[in-house]
């Protein structure tokens, strides 16, 4: 039951999204006279684009057959690529998945130990410079971080190709200007959920009761400092593919982000579409998971919802 | 001053270049194959089919897969030039018969043959309405009724009316000849568009999100590349490509604005290459405005802009400021003799006063980095404006949907292409009747029809000449400058840019 609610809401939430995405692109004005430019393109052009994809009859009928063929899993073609519009963004998904992926392994390896260090030093010389270097570490744009990358790693060590994609060369750059920043803010909530957990009364008890100090990290801080990581590492997983827009442009990355962007700019409706649910989809999924998890993770959280 | 994100990067790159670029290096960021020629462009073209895809990205990358029947001498005076068709007949003024070239292959190895010709023309391909390729047939083919073989090695095109334009018509975008075995293979546009057959010097490897890889074409009509291979990459952050240029991962960047050729040669293995191409920077005026209706009005606002400080300001100085809406491109109809544009802001003022202005605020509609430092640019209209006392309510739009909504109209920015060197694709395209509603002289849409029916060259240009002195004593807009296109290049690269969007590697060559 508890399931299906929201499974329920998952779906009202996706339909929500593409309606606002629909009514986004739509309010900024006649979507061919957002893609081509009148000055360059003879009003028969403009009339026969307008027809062909489906760009006539009122904005209403436009949304019902919009829906209508996303319900029947008809996503649309991309005007810009002339093909289905899912093809278009499942060729994007593995550049994406790939540096997403690595991007958060970076971010975990980072920020775990280095938070870690942070609570254990809580109020001393390492944890304020942690902390000055996460401060300094979020607040610095991407293109920024990226763009240092560049210059040092390319253009002037020569070490590392400055864009592309296909090597685990390539990967370098772009993962660390995503890992790292994301690191900065993982490190922080590592951190507090650290020193809450060392101030619980069961670690409290273990030292009393003697228990080494590592001992009493890996059973009793650990876990108890987990279930606000669990919660926090797939909304910064999510804004990995936010920040991808910026890094992937950077680094000439053909992932989704940019496709995003180049989607906007050019109002590949389907695309864009396509793009949205499937974030969407992810993330209604891994909420999904991770409150799942939760039970696991934490009993205390069953028991509430079965009492 | 105001800090945006390329004068962030400039200063980040100023201070990280001028510290280490001389400093000792390693080279492992290489180029794929030694004769690979690697060009990095903000945007890659995600289709192979000129009729599908006529944008910048395309201009550069299909200009060097396919051939059309005629070409144009776009380096030098704008000539017709034979290409797939070795020569040419008028026949009368609707009818040209051309003889195709013998022996040319396309890169599947097939030869070309008349079928093909006509196939690229077919009805199918670029004149049903409901066909994919019909919008950018549209552009410049309209007129053409049919391609028809004559025999094995000859066909005739057929204009719908009187065409002094239509061989010209017949070098435009849209007129590339393709392999009709290959595109009914491909099972029509949408696969033929991802495999592309053409005859022109390069072949299709692969065509991806991250590059577009072609190989020369070594059976090419026209002569084998220098180059074995060129790449096209993605990069769509100016600072990264020129990064990118600098640490040898690209050997030609395309898009450097004036205001960043100091960072690419900097490096003094890196050059600018590039200048003056075939379009038209344009303030557009709207006659429905109240205030513009009265054409004092808009020939005080062109008095008014001083062209050569803009264009030394913001490009430095690499731009022309023509004489008139024509181009030396034009040949026959360019007349050097026309005089410059005035700026003279006491003359405005007088006519200004004449016409009774009041300092009602003209609205004006920019993007802000349409058309190379459009805002800028904007900015310091507006201030030569606001010195004869006018006043501007500057409106920046997003597209072209918000810049034309109607009412609420004034002045916009805009740039008037000419894709074929005629005047017909120049001022008549740009200010026909298809735009009465913002703009209206018959007398010159009387002219125009005669530029674009009458086949009597010298006819042609006396309306086009008359066009020119009406486009400037009743002014539908202010011609700012030419536009410009810039490359960064490696100095040892041979290659020289036409004055054109495309970009032409049939003669490029490594060092």
């Amino acid at each position: 039951m508890l399931l299906l609610t929201r499974l329920l809401r998952a779906v009202v939430s996706l339909w929500v999204i593409v309606t606002l995405v629909f009514v986004a692109l739509r309010a900024t004005g006649d979507p061919i006279l957002a893609i081509f430019n009148p000055d360059d393109t003879t009003q028969a052009a403009l009339d026969a684009y307008r027809e062909q994809w489906g760009y006539t009859g009122t904005i209403l009928q436009q949304y019902f057959t919009y829906v209508n063929n996303v319900f029947h899993g008809a996503f649309g073609i991309s005007n810009m690529s002339n093909r289905d519009a899912l093809s278009v963004v499942l060729e994007r998904l593995p550049a994406t998945l790939q540096l997403v992926g690595c991007s958060a392994v970076v971010m975990i390896v980072v920020g775990v130990p280095v938070g870690a260090l942070a609570a254990i030093d809580n109020g001393g010389r390492l944890d304020r410079t942690i902390m000055s270097l996460s401060t300094v570490g979020f607040a610095l744009p991407n293109f920024v971080l990226g763009l240092a990358l560049i210059l040092l790693l390319s253009v002037n060590l020569r070490l590392l190709p400055s864009n592309g994609y296909g090597s685990w060369q390539n990967l370098i750059m772009p993962v660390l200007t995503i890992g790292l920043a994301k690191a900065a803010i993982f490190t922080r909530f590592v951190r507090s959920a650290v020193l809450d957990a060392l101030r619980l009364s069961c670690v409290t008890s273990a030292r009393a009761r003697g228990l080494g100090e590592f001992q009493i990290f890996l059973h009793h801080v650990i876990p108890n400092a987990m279930l606000p990581l669990v919660t926090i590492t797939p909304l910064l997983v999510g804004s990995m593919i936010a920040a991808g827009s910026v890094v992937e442009s950077v680094f000439g990355w053909p992932g989704v982000g940019r496709l995003i962007v180049d989607s906007v700019a050019q109002r590949d409706l389907a695309v864009l579409q396509v793009i949205i649910m499937m974030v969407a989809f992810l993330m209604i999924a891994t909420n999904l998971i991770v409150d799942l998890a939760y039970a696991k993770l934490d009993p205390r959280t069953a028991l509430a919802h079965n009492n | 001053m105001q800090v945006t994100r390329r004068s962030a990067m400039t200063l980040l790159g100023a201070g990280a270049a001028y510290g280490l670029l001389g400093a000792p290096t390693i080279c492992f960021a290489q180029a794929a194959g030694s004769s690979t020629l690697r060009v990095a462009l903000d945007e890659l073209p995600k289709q192979l089919d000129p009729l599908l895809y006529q944008t910048n990205p395309g201009y550069r990358t299909m200009l060097n897969i396919y051939d059309t029947l005629l070409t144009v001498n776009y380096a030098g005076d704008g000539a017709l030039k034979p290409a797939l068709a070795e020569s040419w007949k008028r026949i009368d003024a609707q009818t040209i018969e051309l003889v195709l070239r013998q022996g040319v292959l396309f890169h599947d190895g097939s030869p070309l043959t008349v079928d093909d010709v006509v196939f690229s023309f077919s009805f199918g391909r670029m004149f049903d309405p409901k066909s994919p390729g019909y919008g950018v047939a549209q552009q410049f083919l309209s007129t053409i009724k049919s391609v028809d073989a004559v025999d094995a090695k000859t066909v005739r095109v057929t204009s719908k009316v009187a065409d002094p334009a239509l061989e010209l018509r017949l070098t435009a975008w849209g007129s590339q000849i393709v392999s009709k075995k290959a595109f009914e293979a491909a099972g029509g546009f949408a696969g033929f568009a991802r495999k592309p057959v053409g005859t022109g010097p390069f072949s299709v490897g692969s065509l991806s999100p991250d590059a577009v890889k072609l190989k020369a074409f070594a059976q090419y009509w026209g002569g084998k590349p220098n180059i074995e291979a060129l790449t096209y990459s993605s990069s769509p952050e100016l600072s990264s490509r020129i990064a990118g240029l600098a640490s040898n991962d690209f050997d030609i960047i395309t898009d450097v604005p004036a205001d960043q050729f100091d960072a690419v040669t900097r490096d003094s293995s890196l050059e600018i290459v590039g200048g003056t191409v075939a379009s038209l920077r344009i303030i557009k005026f709207d006659t429905r405005n109240e205030v513009l209706k009265d054409v004092r009005v808009r020939k005080a606002l062109g008095l008014a802009v001083d062209r050569q400080a803009i264009v030394d300001a913001l490009w430095q100085g690499k731009v022309d400021v023509p004489h008139g809406h024509q181009l030396p491109a034009y040949g026959p109809f360019f007349d050097a003799s026309r005089p410059a544009y005035k700026y003279d802001p006491t003359e405005a003022k007088k006519l200004l006063d004449a016409a009774g202005y009041k300092g009602q605020p003209i609205p004006y509609r920019i993007r802000t980095a349409a058309y190379g430092p459009e805002l800028a640019t904007a900015q310091i209209v507006v201030s030569m404006w606001e010195q004869i006392g006018v006043k501007i309510d500057l409106q920046i739009v997003e597209n072209f949907a918000q810049m034309m909504a109607y009412p609420g109209v004034g002045m916009r920015n805009g740039v008037d292409p000419v894709l074929v060197n005629d005047p017909l694709f120049g001022l008549w395209r740009s200010y026909d009747r298809s735009q009465k509603d913002v703009w209206t002289n018959e007398e010159f849409f009387t002219l125009g029809d005669k530029l674009q029916s009458s086949i009597d060259l010298g006819e042609r240009k006396q309306a086009f000449a008359k066009m020119m002195d009406i486009f400037d004593a009743d002014p539908p807009g202010i011609i700012l400058h030419t536009m410009g296109v810039f490359y960064g290049k490696k100095k040892s690269i041979k290659w020289k840019p036409i004055p054109s969007v495309y970009m032409d590697f049939r003669g490029a060559s490594l060092a």
